[in-house]
């Protein structure tokens, strides 16, 4: 299992480069001067999503899956170690985001053009921004990870964006059929926010767990 | 010495994919030997060698290495050197000793920057900046920094200059003459295994031809060349691949069929290269190949199949 984690994470790393790190750096700032410090999680999840794809996207293009079967590292692990380390990687992610969010509009405060409405730091706020981005990230790769195991990169990448052209559409459908009730459903949701957040979690954890056993299925045959 | 086991048996494989058919791949490498596996392109080398590794599934045989069936810890024992490294390209080849370093259970840093200063290799360039040569050589650096007891090679030599093949058929030398160690390699340059294979693994059509000594195969075999209208159809059903350009011909004679007196005075025989064998067998289709010029040996030994083509 350490081998993979540790190899996920010489190919994940690839994203650090100063090129990335400046262009996320910036982008993070914006997007914190101009939506708030708590944005900052949402862009931190944002990177840990992206580089997940990073081991399938570079695994394809020098066949590394195929190392990882002459090394010794079983079919299972791989599976096994890309759902740690891309959970991992997007945790990571989002709560740098959130410290670096906070730090930009701190700063972007003291040198006056800051929003300092934009500039809280709620320790129950900054958790729900942190917890709702890797929910984001646990529901994207139990919907991504099967299908880059199951298809590869190439093809893949395509195909993971229909699921979210689907929910899309549940969504606007359920959006018309919950109609003028919106506010009142709204108005549920935010009174008993934590205990809907905890049932959320539990079953997106429970999505992954199934996600992951789909991805084992689909990669222990996979040849290269 | 490791005991009398094989450092890798194969029997029985098989595999299919749309038209081509393996079947009954079967060999066996002792320790302290280099087995030349040859063969033309789509005759399943690479095939066999990715279900040796475990990254391809045989749909039926057998796979032992060190006398263990397959698992992925007896994988692990393996050095694997392929057609293009597996490393990311964007990799710098520190980063490859980083990765190297814990994947690897009996990893040697200092052996494997030594080997890369010895192949004049930068550890600074990218893996995707090495020509092909060089990405050879990294790999073998790799192979053989991580207390590897198998060598696995596909097509290590193809596009590396005569120099630097010779030094590493040196070093496939060395490294199994311990007698702890074994190499399998593909190769097209059988020019290779004449200097450095003791044994010779020679697979067509998905089929294996041949498998045992390298001094064997070469033994079993004439090259015979001459005027091609002066050769009697009792000669011609006996040569294997026969080759006609400009009013003559050449084809590969099985030793014990070879009749001086049946050889026209135009003609001439030669002990055949294992060049002769290998492109004679190719271009004999199975069809044509007369079965007393079969490459099988009629008495088996344990590491020579006999299946009549």
């Amino acid at each position: 299992m350490k081998k993979i984690l540790w190899l996920d994470w010489m190919v994940n790393k690839m994203l650090l480069s100063w090129k990335y790190i400046i262009l996320w750096l910036v982008l993070g700032a914006f997007i914190a001067v101009s939506a708030g410090s708590l944005a900052g999680a949402y862009m931190g999840v944002l990177v840990g999503t992206s580089a997940a794809t990073m081991p399938f996207l570079y695994g394809e293009k020098t066949n590394m899956n195929a190392w990882y079967v002459t090394l010794g590292i079983s079919r299972k692990d791989v599976v096994r170690g890309r759902y740690i380390s891309s959970l991992l990687f997007a945790v990571v992610t989002t709560l740098v985001g959130l410290v670096y969010g906070y730090l930009i509009s701190v700063g972007a405060d003291l040198l006056g053009f800051g929003n300092p409405e934009l500039k809280m730091i709620d320790a129950k706020v900054s958790f729900f921004c942190a917890l709702t981005a890797i929910l984001f990230a646990i529901l994207d790769f139990s919907i991504t990870l099967p299908i880059y195991f199951g298809m590869g990169y190439q093809k893949g990448q395509y195909a993971a964006i229909i699921p979210y052209i689907i929910i899309c559409i549940a969504g606007g459908v359920g959006m018309g059929f919950v109609g003028d009730k919106g506010l009142a459903v709204l108005g549920y949701i935010v009174t008993h926010l934590w205990w809907i957040m905890l049932v959320v979690s539990i079953i997106f954890v429970a999505l992954y767990y199934v996600s992951y056993l789909v991805s084992a299925k689909l990669f222990a045959r996979k040849e290269f | 010495m490791v005991e009398a086991t094989a450092a890798l048996k194969v029997q029985g494989l098989a595999k299919t994919y749309g038209q081509f058919h393996m079947q009954d791949v079967s060999f066996e490498l002792n320790f302290g030997r280099i087995m030349g596996f040859v063969g033309r392109n789509g005759a399943g080398k690479t095939t066999t060698i990715k279900m040796i590794l475990g990254i391809v599934f045989p749909q039926a045989g057998s796979i032992e290495l060190f006398g263990k069936p397959y698992s992925p810890d007896v994988v692990g024992k393996i050095g694997v050197v392929m057609d293009s490294p597996y490393y990311s390209g964007e990799w710098k080849l520190t980063e490859v000793e980083s990765a190297c370093k814990h994947v690897y259970d009996n990893w040697d840093s200092a052996a494997f920057y030594a080997r890369l200063n010895e192949f004049g290799l930068d550890k600074n360039k990218k893996v995707k900046e090495l020509s092909r040569g060089m990405s050879v050589k990294l790999q073998i650096a790799a192979a053989l920094s991580h207390d590897a007891q198998l060598l696995i090679m596909d097509e290590p030599t193809s596009g590396i200059d005569p120099l630097a093949r010779d030094d590493i058929g040196e070093m496939l030398e060395d490294f199994v003459s311990d007698g702890n160690h074994a190499v399998f390699y593909s190769t097209h340059i059988t020019t290779d295994l004449e200097k450095t294979a003791d044994d010779i693994t020679f697979i067509r059509d998905g089929e294996i031809l041949y498998t045992g000594t390298k001094a064997e195969l070469l033994t079993k075999y004439m090259t015979v060349e001459g005027e091609a209208a002066q050769v009697s159809e009792q000669l011609k059903a006996q040569l294997v691949g026969w080759h006609e350009h400009a009013g003559r011909f050449d084809a590969l004679i099985a030793r014990e069929a070879l009749d001086y007196q049946q050889l026209p005075d135009s003609c001439t025989s030669h002990p055949a290269s294992l060049d002769d064998i290998v492109v004679s067998f190719s271009r004999a289709t199975r069809k044509t190949t007369a079965p007393t010029a079969s490459l099988a040996a009629s008495s088996a030994t344990p590491s020579t199949l006999s299946p009549e083509k």
